[in-house]
């Protein structure tokens, strides 16, 4: 409580460099400005009807140049896809990759599949920071390291969307699949050699998220929600099998054990 | 001054000069909020004209009925803010988290840049959710309920991410010598 109040007490003692006054004066009148012209504007549009166009021209040339946009993008990214697969961080082609993985996910419809996948890449991250850590590489290292902990942001805020058995299934599958990142993690900070900050870093990052998790879990369940499942912490090797030193494919939970992971003793952390 | 959600329903019936209050009222909350998560006061001027250009163009889709005009517009800072974060490339994040700097008494060093050195450091300890949360409440001056609106989370999890976060952050302040003690 004591550092909770220190903490308190040092913020309410800052101030906050105040904007600039012009700025704030001009800036007002612009909006204010704006505001009048977009009431103007949507009056004129209540006033004027005009027939609506016939849409058969104008769909038809819409689908045209779709279709031969979307040629040219098969043709091109083939070819990208192919060549950016498994490449790390220190490779001129890691942006491409990067961009296959986040294309994938915007057409992934569900938070459950989006979660899934977000996971999966995140395993990923840590199969190229292994690398660098081996390789004793840094460039690239920030760039994976943000993508890193933005995955597991990102996982996470799927997953709490998610209700019911959904939100029970894949929360105790990111705690599970987060601790063996983290031992992983900590397995590798010995060793980190120049990317040891990004080692460090990723692991807070991790630990972070578990936290995060556990306590949406505890909060779910104070709620009177169904029985939550045990995350399988598998310190006894009942269920591990994830395959996190390497096997991605690209796909949700591939090499993954099963889904559902009962018991092994590994439960949501408590704050 | 009248409320904000009232002045945001008369913006949005068309009443510019409505929206011109709702920026008097609220534009220094929002400013508050995005510097201390930008760290740059240019940013973050830049940032909330941004997010009074987006609520206008928006005004249309804000619904009085399912949040309240001040989560809405924090809504839209956040998103900003979280995009504005993306795109800054993490060099440049580091330079900004300063070393927090040490072995001085809190008294000595009331408003001085040290302290807004090292709130800004510890800020930058904590994770996105909850450096949001300790901005807005903290700097900003949200309840809760507000914070919880405008992050679409429930307020449970935010009383336990503000609890976090101030407990990281003042084990980081101690760590560093910010404390009591060191002032006798």
């Amino acid at each position: 409580m004591e550092r909770e109040e220190r903490a308190k007490e040092l913020i309410s003692r800052v101030a906050t460099p105040e904007p600039d006054d012009a700025f704030k004066a001009e800036l007002r009148e612009r909006l204010v400005t704006q505001a009048a012209a977009r009431r103007k504007a949507n009056t004129a549009l209540e006033r004027r009807w005009v027939a609506p166009r016939p849409a058969y021209p104008l769909l038809r040339r819409a689908v045209l140049v779709s279709g031969l946009v979307l040629v040219l993008f098969m043709s091109f990214t083939g070819g990208a896809y192919a060549l950016s697969a498994g490449k790390n961080p220190d490779s001129n082609l890691y942006g491409t990759k990067l961009f296959f993985e986040e294309a994938r996910l915007s057409i992934t419809g569900s938070h459950d599949s989006k979660a899934e996948l977000e996971l999966t890449y995140s395993r990923e991250r840590l199969r190229e920071m292994r690398y660098l850590a081996e390789a004793g590489v840094s460039r690239g290292s920030e760039r994976c390291l943000n993508e890193y902990e933005e995955l597991l942001t990102r996982a996470r805020e799927h997953i709490y969307l998610l209700e019911g058995g959904e939100f029970d299934r894949l929360s105790a599958e990111f705690l599970r699949l987060t601790q063996e990142q983290l031992e992983e993690l900590t397995s590798l900070q010995d060793g980190g050699g120049s990317v040891a900050d990004m080692i460090e870093a990723a692991a807070g990052a991790c630990d972070g998220a578990r936290q995060s998790m556990g306590e949406q879990m505890m909060l779910r369940r104070g709620q009177g929600g169904e029985p939550m499942m045990q995350p399988g912490g598998d310190s006894d090797g009942t269920g591990s099998g994830s395959g996190a030193d390497g096997g991605y494919q690209g796909g949700p939970m591939q090499d993954g054990g099963p889904m559902m992971q009962q018991g092994g003793g590994g439960g949501p952390m408590m704050p | 001054m009248e409320e904000l959600d009232g002045l945001l329903a008369r913006a949005a019936d068309g009443d510019s000069e409505a929206f011109g209050m709702v920026y008097d009222v609220i534009f220094n909350d929002l400013y508050k909020y995005i510097y201390w998560n930008v760290g740059s006061r240019d940013d973050a001027q830049d940032l909330a004209s941004e997010v009074f250009v987006k609520a206008l163009a928006a005004l249309e889709r804000f619904e009085a009925a399912r949040s309240t005009a001040r989560a809405w517009f924090f809504t839209i800072a956040r998103n900003l803010v979280v995009d504005h974060h993306r795109k800054r490339s993490r060099r440049s994040q580091s330079s900004m988290a300063d070393d927090i700097p040490s072995g001085e008494c809190m008294e000595d060093v009331v408003e001085t840049e040290a302290a807004s050195t090292a709130v800004r450091a510890a800020l930058r300890e904590l994770n996105e959710e909850q450096r949001q949360v300790v901005t807005m409440k903290f700097f900003s001056g949200l309840s809760n309920a507000e914070v919880a609106a405008a992050m679409g989370k429930r307020e449970g999890a935010i009383n336990a991410m503000q609890h976090r976060a101030l407990k990281k952050m003042g084990k980081m302040l101690e760590e560093e010598g910010w404390n009591r003690e060191a002032c006798e």
